[in-house]
């Protein structure tokens, strides 16, 4: 095969070439793939060959190398691992080699092909060599090889991991990459290769950054390079420092002073690249000083593994300063482009995160600026100030805030109707909204919204949600948390008087045409959703007016004609918010009795409209009318066993789609929906259900995530199906074993360790179902041969000391559960266990109510079993 | 933008769309999450859920019941931990057994649960826990003297007390409570002068006095029932209560006595409150006073005139009366202005019912015992006639016979000459020697001691010739006389009695 050939003509402009072109590579991959990765490493090597064909034939070879699919990655990775080792060799050899190409797009090609080769190799102890040979080139090589290297290992570091690594060789990486970053490099590309090279090497440098030299020397070539002529590099720098800061939180005493005044210097003076970046620093101090100030304020007080050192509150004079000044530095129309992002905007969100940080210090920092420029002529000035405001309004005290926004109130609702310019009105709108979010609510004690102002505010946010697609969208925000204040008022909401209109101009809304293309129509809908759910029984009656409203939006949607694909995202996007807004209002008027009745009339439309909304597509359902379902199922009860025979076979899809895992889990909760609606009804579907459910856990494709899901809907079908669970009794049981022995021990990050609780609750809510289904039935001993291995995953999970509440309730009450159904056939093993003792007790004498009060259960229960 | 913080527009706009699906999963997981566990909750606590159900499945069922029986440990270590449906299954499980033919009383006390019961009675514990301990408690009390003491030893009786007491409707509870109480009191006199020291007396009147106005409801009138069945019980026993103790019922009597009309439950009532009233007259002369004083009187001779088919309420009644007659000469000529007299004559002309014909035969001698001035009261009443033709009659019992034969045995024993004549000459030498040989001792010792009398007083009026010797032997009288001389107690009399008048 004419290799080169193939691949020119594989990026053809002509698409039959093209097609064909690809269809021979696939072939040749196929026959024989060796063959064909030996090709195309020579292809990349070789220095005659045109550099559109090199550049691809790395693009394959890395994606013969990765994939973005876990189960396809694992599947390439024993692919790699298990080629022919001559062949791999010389694979390696000649990616080495082009890293010293002087064509920089085959370096740079070579050089990612070359990390996903040590991402797969290294962790499995080959290649042992490579991080060596990478280091000999960069002291000897030409320029452009010195930075094709350093820019390898800065690919090497981010795709394995620092434990693969040993010391030793870290510090050389560091060293080489340290020195091409330092000011006597004098190649502008070589410093940038090697700092960002170091960016991703910070995270192997923990035993570096505790040394107090090394770490001295690591800041200060870092702090030099912010300084560098090339913006390229001092953006890089940037974003090391940024990096830094969050890795690094607690060694950065020493050099804050620095690196505010580098800071300060970049976001008055460099470029906006690098201004962000800067900005960015400040940004992620704060995330850090929220969270440890979060951990003081927790349970574990002083507790922190890393000490607060108050940067931010020791900064505030001179950071907050510069912050004002880059709100005044607004793009012209930024409001009206959805994605922008400047220094403003940055600067915006830096002082609402540096308020959470320091509370109620910000505020006489930051209302000078807000008086002095809210009634400026020039809208830059109107908008900062009110940016400033509304930045300001999370953290610091209601105490300090309310004042300020009774005098303010007044002033942002005439700002919003009149202000002539749109961007302070959006601005404007925005930060009523923040108000209402923070300030406005039954936790909040002197109310700032009034009999007197209410009005007057729904008027002005319905009147602005007529204005551009912008303001309105902000104005929906505002009303939404207006609404969602007065959620828990009582029996009679301020809102009532305006309800109807609310509801009019919100659909109105949706309708405009300037509202399909913005988030505008999104927002409607979910303003919308929040005024319904925040409701009062006052307003039930226009709720249920609004059902045959949205189930008429609805039957628009699957009117049928031929749809583009671009067509059909839309369609399916509306679908999804009048499904969502159909489920507000069933849950909604399905929570009393009396409304509830009402409401059933139009519970045959209503499922015969999610049906059609499911056969707009055909590969697989919409998960928001899917979960939709759910709610109608529980407003039906067994009534629902109608809709059943129709609906049966979506169900089934939803489950098999495991691809998209978060269709499959909806379903999967669905199905639990169901089983409580349905109970005994369910039967007849529970072969296709659990068959579907066992091969899904049975699959290695399957997202982890829908697991815990799975397992805890085994519990609810056998809560609902009894003693016919049966059946499944056998399989179901083996899963969990498996499931329950990998979840017994953990280690891990924390990420892992709240998975792994969440999966052991699934597990110990469906040991939970069968063992209550099963209760006061004849079959009760075809449990007993299980009893065994549950105790001892109790046990288990008990010894590891890193269960959460949630499971700490659930698991005691397994061990409740398993004595109350096997009684004293139990007994003596239930004895032995140490979550018997041990355990109960601990639960016994928590101070969770709930874990109490299910310990106490389980030690009555235990107590009968015995006592028999 | 500005609703986030963190900048990444891909996320974001992900996070966008996502954001309302987010919300409303985040709404049903809370939801399944709580419907979950209320199932749990409902399928853990069955035993509770279901008790009832259980029970009357179990109820007539011998197996089930032993099966139950088997489980009191259970039962009782439910009854004693902290989960409330466990106990209040528990102690609806104990109740129903104690409820069975043969109630495990001793098993249930020696478990120890009896204060149990009666901390369940204590205000934070709900209906039914009180409902279903009272039931038990009743059950132990309705037990042997000590499986009763147990139920007093552990301080029911004020909480049954307080129960009473209680503001709130709850007709079911207080009936049991009240049952519960007689029950205790029936045990014997000390354990119903103990129930009255508590003061029990005073709620269980304000209940009778608080539900007596309609409607009529029927838990309202099984309530009433309750207690004035109590009522009865804390009236009587020997010795009898004291009198103080108890006479503040009497307007209430007097209430349940007007009770109309007096039927079913209500009848059951009104009989409790003639029963109370027969107790309370049986005293002294103050007592009787003080129920003429309570304006009972008028009521009870009209109830004389009435007709009621058991008869049982005439009966008390007429035991009512005939205390009265034991009382002073004004208290008797109350019921004589009331008509108590016209009444007796109605009943012995045309009754039917022959406890109420002997019950009110035996209610004259004790007028007749009053003296001569009140037997001729009696004999202007046009009584005699009655008497004399009841106790001829085969109508009715031979026991009403003999009650009247001695009725008239009694007259003419305590009768003056005159009044001997008088009732001679209605002809009651006849049934006076009728019934000598009567195999009731009573009469027969009465007719010998009538006949004597009569002799006696022939022998005064009639210097030369005893006329009334004919007239006995005209009866066979003195043949039968012969027959007594063989009599341990009564021989010698009979001998005498021939000796001095035989032929």
């Amino acid at each position: 095969m004419e290799v080169t050939q193939v691949l020119l003509n594989a990026q053809s402009i002509d698409g039959a070439v093209r097609k064909n072109a690809e269809e021979s590579l696939k072939h040749f991959q196929e026959q024989n793939l060796t063959g064909f990765l030996l090709l195309l490493s020579g292809e990349l090597v070789s220095e005659e060959k045109p550099v559109e064909t090199r550049k691809l034939s790395g693009l394959i070879l890395k994606n013969a190398l990765d994939a973005k699919d876990q189960q396809r990655k694992v599947e390439l990775v024993q692919r790699w691992l298990s080629l022919d080792g001559n062949a791999k060799s010389q694979i390696k050899a000649g990616l080495l080699k082009t890293l010293s190409s002087p064509v920089s797009d085959a370096r740079s090609t070579a050089s990612q092909v070359i990390a996903k080769v040590a991402g797969i190799e290294l962790p499995h102890k080959q290649w042992p060599e490579l991080v060596g040979s990478l280091l000999s080139n960069v002291h000897q090589l030409p320029v452009h090889a010195k930075q094709a290297t350093l820019e390898t290992l800065g690919y090497l570091c981010e795709e394995v991991s620092p434990d693969v690594i040993d010391q030793d060789q870290v510090n050389k990486i560091l060293t080489a990459v340290v020195q091409g970053m330092s000011a006597s490099e004098g190649n502008a590309d070589v410093r940038l290769a090697a700092t960002r090279a170091l960016y991703n090497a910070l995270g192997f440098a923990q035993a570096n950054f505790s040394n107090d030299m090394e770490r001295d020397y690591l800041m200060r070539v870092v702090c030099e390079a912010t300084l560098s002529p090339e913006v390229r590099i001092r953006q890089a720098a940037f974003e090391c420092l940024v990096s830094i800061s969050s890795t690094y939180y607690e060694k950065l005493a020493p050099y804050i002073q620095d690196i505010f005044n580098i800071t300060a210097k970049a976001v008055r003076e460099d470029e906006e690249p690098v201004a962000l970046q800067a900005i960015e620093f400040w940004s992620s101090i704060c995330d850090e000083e929220i969270d440890i100030l979060e951990e003081y304020g927790g349970d574990f007080t002083g507790d922190s593994d890393i000490p607060c050192f108050y940067f931010i509150k020791q900064a505030i004079p001179a950071l907050v300063p510069m912050l004002l000044e880059t709100l005044l530095k607004q793009e012209e129309d930024q409001d009206q482009d959805e994605g922008a992002w400047n220094i403003a905007m940055a600067g915006g969100t830096c002082l609402g995160l540096v308020a959470r940080t320091v509370g109620d210090d910000i505020v006489p920092l930051v209302v000078p600026f807000i008086e002095e420029n809210i009634t400026k002529q020039d809208w830059r000035q109107r908008e900062a100030a009110t940016y400033a405001f509304g930045s300001i309004l999370e953290g610091p005290s209601p105490t300090k805030l309310i004042p300020l926004v009774n005098v303010a109130l007044n002033f942002m609702l005439s700002a919003l109707t009149k202000d002539p310019n749109s961007h302070v009105k959006d601005t404007t709108a925005w930060t009523l909204g923040r108000i209402f979010e923070f300030l406005h609510g039954s936790a909040v004690d002197s109310p700032i919204i009034t009999q007197a102002n209410c009005q007057q505010i729904v008027v002005v946010l319905l009147q602005s949600m007529k204005d551009t697609p912008n303001v309105a969208e902000k104005a929906c925000g505002a009303l939404y948390f207006l609404a969602q204040g007065y959620e828990e008022v009582g029996p009679s909401s301020p809102l009532t008087p305006f309800f109807q209109e609310i509801v009019q101009s919100l659909l109105t809304v949706t309708h405009r045409e300037d509202a399909r293309e913005s988030r505008l129509r999104t927002a409607a809908y979910e303003t919308l959703n929040e005024v319904v759910r925040c409701s009062t029984d006052e307003t039930a009656p226009l709720v249920l007016q609004l059902v045959p409203v949205i189930i008429m939006e609805l039957h628009n949607t699957v009117e049928g004609q031929k749809l583009s694909s671009d067509e059909r995202e839309k369609q399916s996007e509306l679908q999804g918010l009048l499904c969502g807004c159909l489920q507000v209002i069933i849950q909604k008027l399905g929570s009393s009795e009396s409304t509830k009745y009402l409401f059933l009339q139009y519970a045959d439309q209503i499922m015969g409209l999610f049906l059609s909304v499911f056969a707009c597509r055909s590969a697989t359902v919409h998960e928001e009318a899917m979960l939709a379902i759910g709610a109608l199922a529980y407003a039906t009860g067994p009534d629902f066993v109608k809709y059943m025979p129709e609906f049966y076979r979506y169900l089934e899809m939803g489950l098999q789609n495991f691809e998209e895992y978060q269709v499959c889990a909806v379903t999967v909760g669905v199905v639990g929906d169901i089983c409580r609606a349905l109970e005994e009804k369910v039967v007849p579907y529970c072969d296709g259900i659990m068959t579907q459910l066992l091969k899904n856990l049975s699959s290695n494709q399957l997202h982890r995530s829908v697991k815990p899901p799975i397992f805890s809907c085994f519990g609810d079908i056998a809560l609902a199906v009894g003693e016919y669970f049966e059946k499944y009794l056998m399989w179901a049981m083996s899963a969990l074993q498996s499931a329950a022995e990998l979840s017994t021990h953990t280690t891990g990050d924390d990420e892992l360790i709240e998975y792994i609780n969440t999966l052991r609750n699934g597990i110990l809510e469906a040991y939970s179902g069968i063992f209550q289904g099963f209760k006061n039935s004849p079959k009760t001993q075809l449990l007993i041969p299980y009893a065994p291995h549950i105790l001892q995953f109790l046990d288990g999970i008990y010894m590891e000391k890193d269960m959460d509440d949630v499971v700490m309730k659930t698991a005691i009450g397994v061990l409740g559960d398993l004595a109350d159904t096997l009684g004293s056939h139990a007994a003596s093993l239930i004895q032995q266990s140490v979550s018997s003792k041990d355990f109960l007790n601990e639960c016994l004498s928590s101070e969770d109510v709930m874990i109490k009060e299910s310990a106490e259960w389980a030690k009555l229960a235990i107590s009968r079993a015995i006592s028999v | 933008m500005k609703w986030l913080f963190k900048f990444d527009k891909d996320k974001w706009q992900k996070r966008q769309r996502q954001r309302q699906m987010q919300k409303n999963l985040r709404s049903m997981e809370s939801i399944r999450k709580i419907k979950r566990e209320l199932i749990l909750f409902f399928k853990r606590n069955h035993e509770f859920f279901h008790v009832e159900r259980c029970i009357e499945d179990a109820a007539g069922d011998p197996i089930a019941i032993q099966k139950m029986f088997d489980s009191i440990p259970v039962m009782v270590r439910d009854m004693m931990s902290g989960n409330e449906s466990f106990q209040l299954a528990a102690t609806a499980r104990v109740s129903f057994l104690l409820s069975t033919e043969n109630p495990p009383i001793d098993v249930v006390i020696q478990s120890g649960v009896v204060p149990h019961f009666v901390r369940f009675l204590y205000e934070q514990y709900g209906f039914q826990h009180k409902l279903y301990s009272v039931s038990a408690l009743y059950a132990i009390g309705k037990g042997s003297l000590e499986q009763a003491v147990a139920v007093i030893k552990h301080g029911a009786i004020p909480m049954f007390i307080r129960l009473l007491c209680c503001s709130e409707e709850c007709y079911q509870l207080k009936e049991l409570v009240a049952a519960a109480l007689g029950s205790l009191a029936n045990q014997s006199p000390d354990f119903r002068d103990y129930v009255l020291q508590f003061g029990t007396l005073t709620p269980l009147l304000s209940l009778l006095d608080n539900h007596l106005e309609p409607p009529m409801l029927h838990e309202k009138i099984t309530l009433l029932r309750a207690c004035s069945n109590t009522l009865a019980i804390f009236c009587q026993g020997n010795p009898a209560p004291s009198f103080n103790q108890i006479r503040s019922a009497l307007p209430i009597l007097r209430r349940l006595i007007h009770l109309n009309p007096p039927v079913g439950v209500i009848g059951d009532v009104f009989e409790d409150a003639c029963l109370c009233l027969s107790y309370l007259s049986n005293g002294s002369a103050e007592q009787i006073q003080a129920l003429i004083d309570a304006d009972v009187c008028a009521r009870l001779v009209m109830l004389l005139g009435g007709f009621f088919s058991d008869g049982k309420i005439v009966e008390h009644v007429l035991r009512t009366v005939g205390n009265i007659f034991k009382g002073v000469d004004s208290q008797i000529q109350i019921l004589i202005n009331n008509g108590v007299f016209f009444c007796f004559n109605a009943i012995l002309m045309h009754g039917s019912n022959s406890s109420v014909l002997g019950k009110t035969c035996s209610a004259i001698p004790t007028l007749t015992a009053r003296g001569r001035n009140q037997m001729q009261k009696i004999m202007d009443a046009h009584i005699i006639p009655s008497l004399l033709y009841l106790s001829q009659s085969d109508n009715y019992d031979v026991e009403v016979r003999w009650d009247a034969a001695c009725a008239l045995s009694n007259a003419a024993r305590r009768g003056s000459n005159e009044q001997i004549r008088f009732l001679v000459n209605q002809g009651c030498i006849g049934p006076l020697c009728d019934h000598i040989l009567c195999p009731d001792r009573k009469t027969s010792i009465l007719c010998l001691k009538g006949l004597k009398s009569v002799l006696k007083a022939s022998e005064i009026m009639h210097s030369t010739r005893n006329l009334y010797t004919l007239i006995i032997t005209d009866f066979d009288g003195f043949g039968k006389v012969e027959k007594l001389q063989s009599d341990p107690d009564i021989g010698e009399m009979a001998m005498k009695l021939l000796m001095k008048y035989g032929v």
